[in-house]
């Protein structure tokens, strides 16, 4: 091999493993999911008469330790709950991610799962391509705080903290839509 | 074609046969094969028709969760690994145009051959109740409500 063609297949074979690596930076439901800068011009309203949110205090599926203040980060927040074994909640992941592409670092998601095996979440986590930040709340406090009864069921907290809005079972993507956009008033 | 009356003596051994089968069918200690359906009365409200599992404090009746049987003698007569649960009707009152109404969740199994008897239930290891069977279909309801003694049930 010539030195001009041993350089060239080097730094095809370190970009290879510097794409790898960069797409390996954590599980699934990690702290690398959390929001991101919330965009400058972004303006939310608050929901008048709605009660404050339950706490979030929980751990994501990589054990970092988050709150409502870290999950929201400023903006309004939905809260999945959700468990590896419920179909319908696999049927929900698509609405979930559809409203994600669709509203960007203008809102956060966090998904609640109820599972007790990790080894099953992550699995699911994969196979749904989950994107969100996930707790793991095994003895169902968080579900348990938020009255869900069976997942999946969906939550909307406002910019300031307040419970907006339940939605047991789920909802559509134009029930959540309706909603948010009575709360994000700019997206930025 | 001329009628021909059936004789009495092979009416009666008909008659006795026929009613010594169905008596068959109930008595102690003889299997018993059907279909098998566990009913968790969790009143939940959903949609009829609609994929469930059981709702609080039933969140442990799931898909992939494993449903045992467990005879008087402590042995393993059944197990299934339940799939998805259907939204059934709990009673018959007229709901309107609710769409969601109180339901139950029913998971349809394997059909067993069981012998009559009283079972103790059990998911992914523990036990929730007790379940009496008497005849070839099951049906397992969780809770199970009221204990059932079958040397009592419908003697009066």
């Amino acid at each position: 091999m010539t030195p001009p063609r041993s350089a060239a297949v080097f730094t095809v074979v370190a970009a290879l493993v510097l794409m790898m690596t960069a797409c390996a930076s954590g599980p699934r439901g990690g702290a690398d999911r959390l929001p991101g800068q919330l965009p400058a011009d972004a303006s939310f309203a608050a929901v008048d008469g709605a009660p404050d949110a339950p706490a979030l205090d929980g751990r994501l599926v990589d054990d970092t330790r988050v709150d409502l203040e870290a999950l929201a980060a400023g903006r309004p927040l939905i809260v999945q709950f959700m468990a590896s074994w419920c179909t319908s909640c696999a049927e929900q992941q698509s609405v979930i991610s559809t409203i994600a592409d669709e509203y960007g670092d203008a809102i956060a998601i966090v998904q609640v799962s109820g599972d007790r095996d990790v080894a099953e979440l992550t699995s699911y986590l994969d196979e749904q391509q989950v994107d969100q930040p996930v707790i793991v709340d095994p003895d169902l406090q968080i579900w348990r705080s938020f009255a869900v009864t069976e997942p999946p069921m969906t939550a909307l907290i406002d910019a300031e903290g307040h419970l907006a809005k339940l939605w047991p079972t789920g909802a559509d993507a134009d029930t959540i839509r309706e909603q948010l956009d009575a709360i994000v008033l700019t997206a930025g | 074609m001329a009628f021909r009356p059936i004789p009495r003596a092979t009416l009666c051994a008909a008659l006795a046969l026929s009613a010594a089968a169905l008596a068959g069918c109930a008595s102690p200690g003889d299997a018993a094969g059907g279909e098998v359906q566990l009913v968790v009365r969790d009143g939940s409200l959903r949609e009829l028709g609609a994929v469930c599992s059981g709702a609080r404090p039933y969140l442990g009746f799931h898909k992939g969760a494993e449903l045992a049987l467990i005879d008087a003698d402590g042995r393993e007569s059944y197990h299934a690994v339940l799939g998805d649960g259907e939204a059934v009707k709990v009673d018959d009152i007229d709901y309107g145009t609710a769409p969601r109404i109180p339901t139950f969740c029913r998971f349809v199994l394997d059909a067993a051959t069981l012998e009559s008897g009283t079972y103790s239930v059990s998911i992914d290891g523990d036990v929730v109740a007790e379940h009496v069977v008497d005849g070839p279909a099951t049906m397992i309801f969780v809770p199970a409500l009221a204990s059932v003694d079958p040397s009592s049930e419908g003697a009066e």
